[in-house]
């Protein structure tokens, strides 16, 4: 396993000034606003309600 | 199988939080099938959200700009009085089919069902999706906890696992992995709720399940966190809190309108990851992976 979160080197830790970490947000997904199968979701028939259910966010 | 009654009470728990509905007598309502393990038994007694439901002839969506727009089937518009969400889809027209208001805690709420959207001879899950997922991450920003798009278990020792990942990272994947060991607990598969009680960090099943089809009721202690990564090996890195906390809060479900609701799941997830160790799993999809992860948490 290796420790991602400490310095390399023995002893005191060097200073390492801040730093910006950017991660992946996918918006699409965050918001709760698609199903993945486009289109059909919502009150269009018994089957579709079940598909969309299956298939968003997976 | 689906039960289909009329003019009833329907009331599950998810994430530790109940939810009433009493429905119009003339409306044929029924669970979805993931939502049937999550029924309460006690269905009358007073909930954590109690909703009532009923028809409209016709919705509209408010003259006015929503205080945020999903882009896709939902909108907000937020007042003093409260919260109001309008459900709209291409496939039924320009109208809203759904339209739900909830007072400022999301305690209570109405939803509104537009009759012409519906056919008659079908049966309604008056929460369904996306409502039943946004009431949910509403209530959780208001100090509750958080919801996360990840797959969560409680291994045969009792030790509880939480995997992040968007969607492709592998969380179904990897829930089949942990499928074929014996003693192993899955909670779901694509959604955790997060909460905090008496000092220690709780992992909630839930009906919204993936690809594996996980979806339990219950509940596991959250021991350890990973980060999905697809690599051609095994291998498990610790992550600085901070990170950790950043990367879970890209695959966390927040209202992003609010400022109180984003200032608090930041908060939250910046707790969990100073008490609670976060690791990124790169993994390849073999038995291999799950001794990656015990030997990641010795």
């Amino acid at each position: 396993m290796k420790d991602e979160s400490k310095p390399e080197s023995k002893g005191k830790p060097a200073y390492r000034p801040p730093q910006v970490v950017r991660v992946s947000l996918r918006p699409e997904e965050a918001v709760l606003g698609h199903c993945k199968v486009a289109g059909v979701t919502g009150p269009i028939s018994g089957s579709c309600r079940t598909l969309f259910c299956k298939t968003f966010g997976s | 199988m689906k039960e289909q009654t009329k003019g009833t009470r329907l009331a599950v728990s998810i994430g530790g939080f109940s939810f009433g509905m009493w429905c119009a007598r003339d409306m044929a309502v029924a669970l979805d099938p993931e939502h049937e393990s999550f029924l309460l038994a006690s269905a009358n007694d007073t909930c954590h959200f109690e909703l009532d439901i009923s028809w409209a002839d016709g919705l509209a969506v408010p003259n006015r700009e929503p205080s945020f727009s999903s882009g896709g089937l939902w909108s907000a518009y937020a007042c003093g009085t409260g919260t109001k969400f309008y459900f709209s889809s291409p496939a039924v027209g320009p109208a809203p089919y759904k339209a739900a208001w909830f007072d400022p805690s999301f305690e209570r709420g109405h939803i509104v069902l537009n009759r012409a959207s519906f056919p008659q001879e079908s049966s309604i899950f008056p929460l369904e999706y996306p409502l039943d997922e946004l009431a949910m991450m509403h209530r959780l920003s208001l100090g509750q906890g958080v919801e996360v798009h990840a797959l969560g278990l409680a291994d045969l020792d009792g030790r509880g696992y939480l995997f992040l990942g968007h969607s492709g990272a592998g969380k179904s994947t990897t829930a089949r992995l942990w499928m074929a060991q014996p003693g192993v607990n899955l909670l779901s598969d694509d959604r955790i709720i997060l909460r905090k009680h008496q000092e220690r960090y709780w992992m909630y099943g839930t009906p919204w399940h993936g690809d594996a089809g996980v979806a339990s009721p219950h509940r596991a202690a959250l021991s350890a966190i990973f980060l999905l990564e697809q690599a051609p090996f095994n291998e498990t890195a610790l992550l600085p809190a901070p990170t950790g906390a950043a990367e879970m809060f890209a695959r966390a479900f927040v209202p992003h309108y609010l400022e109180y609701g984003i200032r608090f799941t930041l908060d939250f997830l910046d707790q969990i990851t100073r008490s609670v160790p976060c690791f990124i799993l790169r993994f390849t999809p073999t038995p291999e992976a799950v001794e990656a992860v015990r030997y990641a948490h010795v």
